[in-house]
């Protein structure tokens, strides 16, 4: 049996263990710029605040309703989501961690689940002070669909789907649009072909649904039919490829301050590498001048002759990539840095042209930065290009503090 | 020429580490400021850090963090004949009595305090 564990609203909560006045009161989280709803507790999505939606267009709502406004602090929500993946890998002998609040677990050999499930979201939740819900069935598709059911219970948010009868009678409640992986076409195209429900689905045959939605659809049928196809991935896979980029809070046309966020961006993606302790071989990257896929994008692909973790190296790449795609022409609304090619640093090899003992300087150098800035705050210790102007720094007018990750940010109670 | 093997090398164990004496169970532990006077005479003071774990239960005497109608507290958390008393260590302070439709919650208990000298 495979479940599925996701906590509840996890942004909200995150931003509720240090707020218990936000108890019961709506909050939305906004994505970086502070420009969309990508997150909502309860109480936000009963008010009609749809996910995506521009903050702007909810701004009648958030102040007739007083609706709490967020900005992601992605340091708060990184450190929650380790703690609670930390406490379900402890008690489970193999899960696969599937998002920052998700991760499928196999249950092979534990009896009673409902108990165990009942006992472990308790413990989760007194520990760390955030809720999850969690499905339990035959396989993964079925345990998210079990999720979605054990969501809307008020009374533990535990669901076990075991038995034929009880699946089938709740696959026929499920509508298509939400299975896990059908997307808004494939729905479209389903229902009109009549098929609205999962259990429809279950009933037609392998080369009808091979036909109509590839060989990952037919998975995917079967997995809902109960016959196990997607198998748990085992640990911490290695990242394939690191994203930083950000949308601009004004449109920026000057080189001097794209390489300040380029610069930025690459020390970021850096730090990530060393932090995995992995190295890059491509370094990708872009300028966009609109946020939305129209506009004018153009982007360069670095490939590097020794996987790296260097800061300097990622950066003065990146510089030299930036120098040739920019064109004063165009005001640019988003950049960023992509590395890719993540191989294990243990199993990078110099070149005879790397000189050995210059790569364990900058190693050096490396570690003390990090250093420096997991005990200051981030980016207190910059490459001298990187600068720090609010002209391209996203805005984030209502970031909470990093209460887990920050000395100073220590939540303070009177005594 | 080589020189004499240290005489202490067959003795050798790792340095003590401050993060294990003082975090028993890492992913349910949090640390704060002690903020006020209240707690002074158990010699919690003001600016002090400290260090709550989550996953215990409180028991009579138990220094807790709790939330009382919506505010976090420091104080001596007291179980006795049915009744729960919030109490502070500082006559200058009232011990504050839970009543049934308080809206009271233990947030975590309170295992260690750090104070620093300079």
């Amino acid at each position: 049996m495979i479940g599925l564990a996701d906590c509840n609203n996890f942004y909200a909560s995150c931003e509720r263990v240090f707020n218990p006045n936000l108890n019961g009161k709506p909050i939305v989280v906004l994505s970086n710029n502070d420009g969309c709803v990508i997150a909502r507790s309860n109480e936000a999505k009963r008010l009609g605040i749809k996910m995506g939606e521009p903050a702007f267009k909810n701004r009648y709502i958030f102040e007739k309703y007083d609706v709490h406004i967020f900005s992601t602090n992605f340091a708060l929500y990184g450190d929650f989501s380790n703690r609670v993946m930390s406490i379900l890998a402890s008690n489970i002998p193999e899960i696969e961690v599937y998002s920052i609040d998700e991760a499928f677990l196999n249950l092979k050999g534990i009896s009673n689940r409902k108990e165990f499930a009942i006992e472990l979201r308790k413990k989760i939740l007194k520990w760390t002070g955030i809720p999850l819900s969690i499905g339990i069935a035959p396989t993964k598709v079925l345990s998210k669909m079990a999720n979605s059911i054990a969501k809307n219970q008020s009374k533990n948010n535990v669901c076990i789907l075991d038995d034929t009868d009880n699946i089938n009678r709740r696959l026929k409640e499920f509508s298509i649009s939400k299975i896990w992986g059908i997307g808004v076409q494939l729905t479209k195209k389903l229902n009109s072909m009549g098929i609205y429900n999962a259990y429809q689905l279950t009933e037609k045959s392998d080369l009808w649904i091979r036909k109509q939605m590839t060989i990952t659809g037919l998975y995917l049928v079967k997995e809902l039919r109960g016959e196990p196809c997607l198998k748990l991935i085992k640990g911490s896979q290695r990242k394939k490829s690191i994203t930083t980029s950000r949308t601009f809070a004004y449109g920026i046309n000057n080189i001097r301050d794209l390489s300040k966020a380029i610069t930025t961006y690459a020390s970021m993606c850096a730090a990530k590498l060393r932090k995995d302790n992995s190295c890059a071989k491509s370094i990708y990257i872009m300028l966009a001048t609109e946020t939305s896929n129209n506009g004018h994008k153009s982007s360069k692909i670095i490939r590097l002759n020794t996987p790296t973790d260097d800061s300097l190296e990622i950066i003065s790449n990146c510089n030299e990539a930036l120098r040739n795609i920019y064109n004063s022409n165009y005001t640019y609304k988003r950049a960023g840095v992509i590395v890719s090619d993540i191989v294990p640093k243990s199993k990078v090899q110099p070149t005879i042209f790397d000189k050995v003992n210059d790569i364990e300087k900058r190693q050096h150098l490396m570690q003390a930065i990090d250093t420096i800035n997991h005990e200051h705050g981030r980016l207190k210790v910059r490459f001298a290009v990187n600068g720090y102007s609010p002209r391209w720094h996203p805005r984030q007018e209502c970031l909470s503090p990093c209460y887990t990750t920050q000395i100073n940010d220590l939540i303070r109670i009177k005594g | 020429m080589a020189g004499f093997p240290s005489p202490a090398e067959d003795f050798t164990e790792l340095s003590i580490n401050l993060d294990k004496l003082l975090v028993n169970n890492p992913p349910s532990t949090f640390m704060a400021y002690a903020e006020g006077e209240s707690m002074i005479n158990m010699g919690i003071h003001h600016g002090d850090i400290i260090i709550i774990d989550r996953s215990l239960n409180p028991k009579d005497k138990d220094i807790i963090v709790a939330i009382l109608e919506g505010e976090f507290l420091i104080k001596q958390f007291s179980n006795t004949e049915n009744q729960i008393k919030l109490i502070p260590h500082n006559s200058k302070y009232p011990i504050i009595d839970i009543k049934e439709n308080s809206n009271f919650q233990v947030w975590g208990v309170v295992v260690h305090s750090i104070r620093s000298y300079r």
